[in-house]
């Protein structure tokens, strides 16, 4: 019925596979492209992010740097202190000029970041100052003045850790006077980097907890980090890394790179940074955060696509089984259905309950699907006659019970309607292990019965006809024999009663007597008495025959293990005054023993030997040879002689009753010898068969079931 | 005394040429008892069983030779009356017939019959046969049915 879900089973299974690993694969790859995108436009943020926080550090910087030297420019310029500079230059022993700076330059510091403003020489020496004690100034203030003396400008000195605090410094000097009199002086500033840069440097406007932004410079062979770092304490002027390190942003924007870079940062964490060099200064800027935060919401949304990516492997996957399923179970049914038994799986107890059944089934028990599936109505869809059906349920009932498989099989059980006849199951319960259910099994058997009852009858007419047949036999041959005996015993008495009258002297030869009657009594009538002599041996040798092939039927044949190379030896010496007469020859190989009737056997292979010697060519002496071998558990023995020979078209005929190949030869054949050896094989079980060249030879070839060594 | 008077032949045998061979067989033996013949089993059961008034005498010793293939009555129902009759279960009965099938002779000396003879095709045989069987005769002392 479904031929489609038969043929195309296998190849369902492969292509919802295929299908199945194709979905996965598709969903794979665009998980892992989205996946791919995604971090990389979050990797683009990112860096659009910390390209414009560098360009806004940068810009402020540069703006702080130019509001520090305008600071310093303008102060040393304002006319406030004019006056009084030029004072003080030209006599730096005046303390009214000197106290009247000083006082200006702290009201200066009261309102601007600056922790100390000084006025020093050409030489750094601190004439007077404001704020902070001018010792701790930097220690490079006299390279300092000399730029600022050379470009006449403000001039910003290096970071410096200030001598007094120890705390990040850095100093602005200006020549304070310009005209060419009196003693040089030169305005310092000094800016205490941790108040007024580093905050600047630190506002990080995005939030975040790894970045930062830091300022650094080349000091000979090491990149030295010049403000206070988020990560790693004190590191303002402390830290220096190699510039060898690699991957290092602040060694690359050192080395004037500007851009965007992926690298380990002073700590060897893995960084995603904006860097540029700091126009005007040896400095440069690095702007940078960390990659794990930059890509921190990336292996969240990676993992929460695996997990989509798996929710939805695992719904394809159950779909696809599901499909699956649903054909095999389509392709059981088939298989079921096409059954030739009735299968169903039901409990018996307390009531015939099905789970399953195939559509066998109910066709076995000759009901509907409908009726064996309503409620404890198993018993009677199927048998209609109320006293069947209470016999076979009380015995099927016990046997399930017992829970012993053996009794658990029931054959040739009747199954009866009223109209239709009766048909045959043979049915059978496995129970499942483990539950309360059974396996029932039905088979229709009446078919397989009415052939058995058949062959039944066939068999019992033919053992019937054969018995009659052997018995007919048996009848005709007594009753042949009957007048036979009279034929042979009057002829006897006759011949008795001439010798008494040849005996006459009237009757002697040479006696008075007419020529015929001489004749009569010299020649006619003993030869006539002969023929009748010869005739009545030769039916008596007939009917003997006949009696014994009845006889042969009605024995049983006692099967049994018989040694043939003793038989032989036995059988052949028997023969062996019949040979010595005619120069025979005998030739016997070694012969496996077989499994029959010990007389049967002897009786088959004398007739054998006997006829071999009998129909002998007259040219040559006979010569006999039997051999035997084992063939696929079949005991093989061949006789062969080099006699006259059976011609192909008589082949079949040799083994019919009274048939003769050769009448002339051998003139007591009486056409039963082989007859006889043909009935005593086939009632041993065994065979026999000839292959002859006329004028030359026959082998005969008998096979018997071959006896265990 | 009673020993010394011919033991007589009964002859139960549907064949008159076998009767007659046998007969003649028995004289040319040297046999010459008294005989009688039976045309078939139904006949010599009646003589020797009485049954119908005349036959068998009580006082006169006897010896039957049975032919089994005969019309009705058949020589191995006689032989089975015979012995399991208790009056008549001692006559020695010898069967006669015209095959030596082993289990024709077989249910015969089940039955418990005391000879069997071959009717022999070559009557030479059966006279060598016959002869010994005079000889039997002359030998053995066949006592009288009643025991006396």
């Amino acid at each position: 019925m479904e031929n489609k879900a038969f043929s195309d089973l296998a190849r369902l299974k492969k292509r919802l596979i295929a299908v199945f690993i194709a979905f996965a694969a598709c969903l794979m790859i665009g998980g892992l492209v989205y996946h791919a995108h995604f971090r990389a436009s979050r990797r683009a943020d990112v860096e659009r992010l910390l390209l414009s926080l560098e360009q806004i550090k940068l810009q402020q910087l540069t703006l702080w740097r130019e509001g520090r030297m305008n600071d310093a420019m303008s102060l040393a310029e304002s006319p406030v202190l004019g006056i009084y500079l030029a004072r003080f230059a030209a006599d730096t022993a005046d303390r009214n000029a000197a106290a009247l700076l000083k006082n200006r330059l702290q009201f200066y510091l009261r309102y601007n970041k600056y922790p100390l403003a000084a006025l020093v020489d050409g030489a750094g020496r601190a004439l007077l100052h404001a704020g902070e004690d001018p010792a701790g100034l930097s220690p490079q203030l006299p390279e300092l003045i000399r730029q600022a003396r050379a470009s006449g400008r403000a001039e910003m000195g290096k970071f410096y850790r200030n001598g007094a605090d120890n705390s990040p410094h850095m100093d602005i000097v200006v020549p304070a006077v310009k005209s060419g009199r009196g003693r040089e002086l030169l305005l310092v500033l000094s800016v205490d980097l941790a108040d007024y840069l580093y905050p600047l440097l630190q506002t990080w406007s995005a939030k975040g907890d790894t970045g930062e932004t830091l300022l650094v410079s080349r000091e000979g062979d090491h990149v030295l980090f010049l403000n206070d770092l988020r990560h790693t304490k004190d590191a303002a002027l402390n830290l220096r890394i190699p510039m060898t390190t690699e991957r290092l942003p602040s060694a690359l924007a050192l080395e004037g790179y500007s851009g965007l870079v992926k690298g380990g940062d002073y700590r060897g964490v893995e960084v995603l940074a904006a860097v540029s060099p700091v126009p005007g200064t040896n400095w440069a800027l690095v702007t940078k955060m960390d990659w794990a935060e930059a890509m921190a919401g990336t292996a969240v949304v990676g993992l929460l696509l695996l997990a989509l990516i798996l929710v939805l492997l695992a719904a394809a996957g159950g779909w696809t089984f599901y499909l699956f399923r649903g054909h095999a179970a389509e392709f059981m049914r088939g298989v079921m259905d096409n059954l030739p038994i009735g299968i169903a799986v039901n409990s018996t107890a307390p009531q015939v309950k099905f789970e399953y059944m195939n559509s066998r089934f109910p066709e076995f028990y000759r009901t509907t699907r409908e009726a064996l599936e309503k409620p404890d109505n198993f018993w009677n869809a199927v048998y209609e006659d109320p006293a069947l059906r209470a016999e076979i349920r009380g015995k099927v009932l016990a046997d399930a019970a017992s829970g012993d498989p053996a009794r658990m099989v029931w054959t040739e059980i009747p199954i009866t309607r009223k109209e239709g006849g009766t048909s045959y199951i043979d049915a059978q319960n496995i129970p499942l292990p483990g539950r309360d259910l059974m396996v029932s099994v039905v088979m229709d058997v009446t078919e397989r019965r009415r052939a058995l009852r058949e062959i039944q009858k066939l068999n019992q007419d033919l053992v019937e006809k054969n018995r009659e047949m052997e018995n007919f036999l048996y009848v005709t041959s007594h009753d042949l024999r009957s007048p036979l005996v009279n034929i042979q015993g009057f002829s006897q008495n006759l011949a008795d009663y001439f010798a008494v009258i040849k005996n006459e002297p009237a009757f002697r030869p040479g006696a008075e007597r007419s020529e015929a009657v001489g004749r009569l009594l010299d020649e006619k009538i003993p030869s006539s008495l002969d023929f009748i002599a010869l005739s009545v041996a030769k039916m008596d040798r007939l009917i003997t025959a006949l009696l014994r092939l009845s006889r042969l039927g009605r024995a049983p044949a006692r099967p049994q293990k018989v040694d043939m190379n003793g038989l032989l030896r036995q059988i052949l010496s028997y023969f062996s005054f019949k040979a010595e007469k005619s120069g025979a020859e005998f030739i016997c190989g070694s012969l496996p023993p077989c499994l029959a009737d010990r007389e049967a056997l002897n009786q088959l292979f004398s007739n054998l030997v006997e006829n071999a010697l009998k129909y002998r060519h007259p040219d040559r002496p006979p010569r006999v040879e039997i051999t035997g071998r084992l063939e696929a558990g079949r005991a093989v023995y061949e006789v062969r002689d080099n006699g006259l020979g059976i011609d192909a078209s008589q082949a079949d005929k040799i083994w019919q009753l009274f048939y003769r190949v050769h009448p002339a030869a051998g003139a007591e054949g009486d056409g039963v010898g082989l007859s006889l050896v043909k009935a005593l094989a086939d009632k041993n079980g065994g065979k026999v068969g000839v292959t002859s060249e006329p004028g030359q030879w026959s082998v005969f070839r008998l096979e018997f079931p071959a006896a265990q060594e | 005394m009673e020993n010394h008077e011919l033991v007589t032949i009964l002859i139960a045998e549907d064949d008159d040429g076998h009767a007659r061979l046998i007969k003649e067989r028995l004289e040319a033996a040297g046999v010459n008892n008294p005989q009688i013949r039976f045309r078939d089993g139904q006949e010599a059961w009646d003589y020797i069983s009485r049954s119908g008034g005349a036959g068998r005498q009580p006082d006169k010793t006897y010896l039957l030779l049975l032919d089994i293939r005969m019309p009705g009555l058949d020589g191995i129902e006689v032989l089975r009356r015979i012995k399991s009759s208790p009056q008549l279960k001692k006559l020695p009965v010898i069967m006669l017939t015209t095959t030596d099938d082993p289990r024709e002779v077989d249910t015969c000396y089940e039955l418990g019959c005391n000879s069997y003879l071959t009717k022999p095709v070559a009557f030479a045989q059966f006279s060598e046969v016959i002869r010994r069987l005079g000889l039997f005769l002359s030998v053995v002392r066949i006592t009288n049915l009643d025991g006396k």
